[in-house]
């Protein structure tokens, strides 16, 4: 019995030496076989996904951005709403030198004000990344006015000055309302924010550049007159933001160690921002601090 | 004439002797580890095979394309990251004085296969021991939408020394095999992270605005309203390459409150 115990562990102690069974060399050749030719037909379908220099890259399409940008024709009319208010007069609307400064002014500070909701909400992508967007809106508005007439300049033969009747003429209140149809297009342009680490965007109106309304009336004794109300749309942008564009700022880098997890802060440096018609890419080059580390215990 | 009890005692002796000569080491273990490597390679590359060419695009899917979003993490970030558990010493679990001290942690990633390997050493001090450990880890990348996080954790899959020793070395041969399943203990299962922070909200948002202008006759304000749409980005695959990690997702948008 002990005799075959002894022989038993010789055996085994013989086989042991200095062998890899023959069934892990055989398995790792099939592996090694099937694995390399898998990488023959995988390799040409990952290659263009590998063109990337950066250390950390972001890309992200504003196609379903634009496409939700329709989703607005569908709120409540008076949260699409544009309104124009008067605040108060600047000078006259309209001035008659021939008829000894007759005139026609606000009313009160509020008395011309106009509102339409905006439909027919659209938007494009352009080539440089920026969104276009578009809407129309019919709006109506109403103005209160005073007409003054002080007479009609007489010049005789045409010559000097003229004169003009003594007093203060005859005055009156008049309102009229208009109508006026706008095409309103916005620019959405976006960059990166000076530390890399947000998306910056800017909207401006680019059109209508100005806004020509003619508002027409009987001003009692002035007659019929078409009084023009024209102004400047505001260049510059009318509103900005920002948002982290997937990537909100470095992280961080968590090992444990006897002492409790060691935290390295992990910095992202930026190298690139790019906005085309498909989408923005951002890229970043990573920078660890080793000196940041720090135990939570 | 020997007797037969003198006989069983030569055998004794002869095998005993030849037992204390005889020389075991991890060589099939270490062989075995590589295996399985590229059994875990192959089986990733097939999946991934069937990924790509499934995809609407067919053999060359369009990933970076209308509607979707990407976030790519370099083999290059990874690894300077990874430079910081260098020289990191932990307890082995479970094994009275024994130390697992990492030398380095490198992701070689492969085509579908997050691989990282790890070379440590492992010290027994009682009986004045340090193997060198071979290990295998894989990276294992995940977006908590609730913590906006992207997360990499290190994975450990297999721990194998290299060692060699005599059959009645048991005291050597016990700590190898110790170690080889520390693998399994939750304190050496995860042996770092990589966290980076991430945004899945896009909010293009135009806030309410007003306006003066003037013009003769009249000064006045021109209000427009607040226009908000709000874009929320899902995570729908990761894709390991070897030159990092590829995470792509999609874009919803709708119109914001």
């Amino acid at each position: 019995m002990k005799t075959a115990l002894a022989l038993a562990l010789l055996s085994a102690c013989m086989l042991n030496v200095g062998c890899t069974t023959k069934d892990i060399a055989k398995d790792t050749a099939t592996q090694a076989a099937r694995l390399l030719a898998l990488q023959k037909e995988v390799e040409p379908l990952a290659a263009p996904l590998q063109s990337i220099k950066s250390d950390v890259r972001v890309f992200a399409s504003f196609d379903p951005i634009v496409a939700a940008v329709a989703g607005l024709n569908a709120l409540p009319a008076e949260k699409r709403t544009v309104s124009f208010q008067s605040t108060g007069a600047n000078g006259h609307f309209y001035d008659n030198n021939d008829l000894c400064n007759s005139y026609i002014e606000l009313q009160s500070p509020g008395d011309l004000n106009a509102a339409g909701a905006l439909s027919a909400f659209s938007a494009t992508a352009q080539e440089d990344g920026s969104l276009i967007l578009t809407a129309h809106a019919d709006t109506s508005g109403h103005l209160q006015a005073h007409w003054q007439f002080l007479g009609v300049r007489v010049k005789p033969f045409g010559i000097g000055g003229g004169t003009c009747p003594p007093g203060g003429g005859v005055g009156g209140s008049i309102g009229a309302t208009f109508n006026k149809g706008l095409d309103v297009s916005l620019h959405v342009g976006f960059a990166m924010s000076s530390d890399g680490q947000t998306l910056t965007y800017q909207a401006s109106i680019i059109n209508p550049p100005t806004v020509d309304v003619t508002i027409s009336a009987g001003f009692g004794n002035l007659g019929n007159l078409g009084i023009p109300v024209s102004f400047a749309m505001p260049g510059g942008a009318i509103a900005s933001g920002q948002f982290p564009l997937l990537i909100a700022a470095g992280g961080k880098f968590v090992v444990p160690s006897e002492k409790g997890p060691r935290t390295y802060a992990l910095a992202l440096k930026p190298v690139s921002f790019v906005a085309t018609k498909a989408g923005a890419v951002a890229e970043w080059n990573s920078v660890v601090d080793f000196n940041t580390s720090g135990s939570t215990r | 004439m020997p007797t037969r009890r003198s006989v069983h005692l030569s055998s004794l002796l002869i095998c005993l002797t030849l037992l204390a000569g005889c020389k075991t080491n991890t060589e099939e273990e270490l062989a075995q580890q590589r295996l399985n490597v590229l059994k875990a390679e192959a089986d990733s590359l097939e999946a991934m095979k069937k990924d790509l060419t499934t995809q609407p695009g067919g053999v060359n899917p369009v990933l970076d394309g209308p509607g979707t979003v990407s976030i790519f993490l370099s083999t290059n970030l990874i690894n300077s990251a990874l430079k910081g558990a260098a020289g990191v010493t932990l307890p082995v679990p479970n094994v009275k004085d024994a130390t697992l001290t990492i030398k380095s942690v490198t992701a070689d990633l492969k085509l579908g296969y997050p691989l990282v390997t790890v070379d440590a050493e492992a010290t027994k001090k009682d009986i004045g021991l340090t193997v060198q450990v071979v290990g295998t880890a894989l990276l294992e990348t995940k977006i908590d939408p609730a913590a906006s996080l992207l997360t990499v954790n290190v994975r450990l899959e297999e721990l194998v020394p290299r060692a060699q020793w005599g059959m009645l070395d048991f005291k050597i041969g016990g700590f190898v095999k110790d170690l080889i399943k520390a693998k399994a203990s939750k304190e050496l299962n995860n042996l770092a992270t990589i966290q980076i922070p991430i945004a899945t909200d896009i909010p293009l948002g135009l806030p309410a605005n007003q306006m003066p202008v003037t013009f003769p006759g009249a000064k006045a304000i021109i209000s427009t309203p607040a226009l908000n749409i709000l874009g929320h980005v899902t995570v729908s695959r990761i894709l390991v390459l070897p030159d990092g990690l590829h995470v792509y997702g999609l874009v919803a948008a709708k119109v914001g409150p």
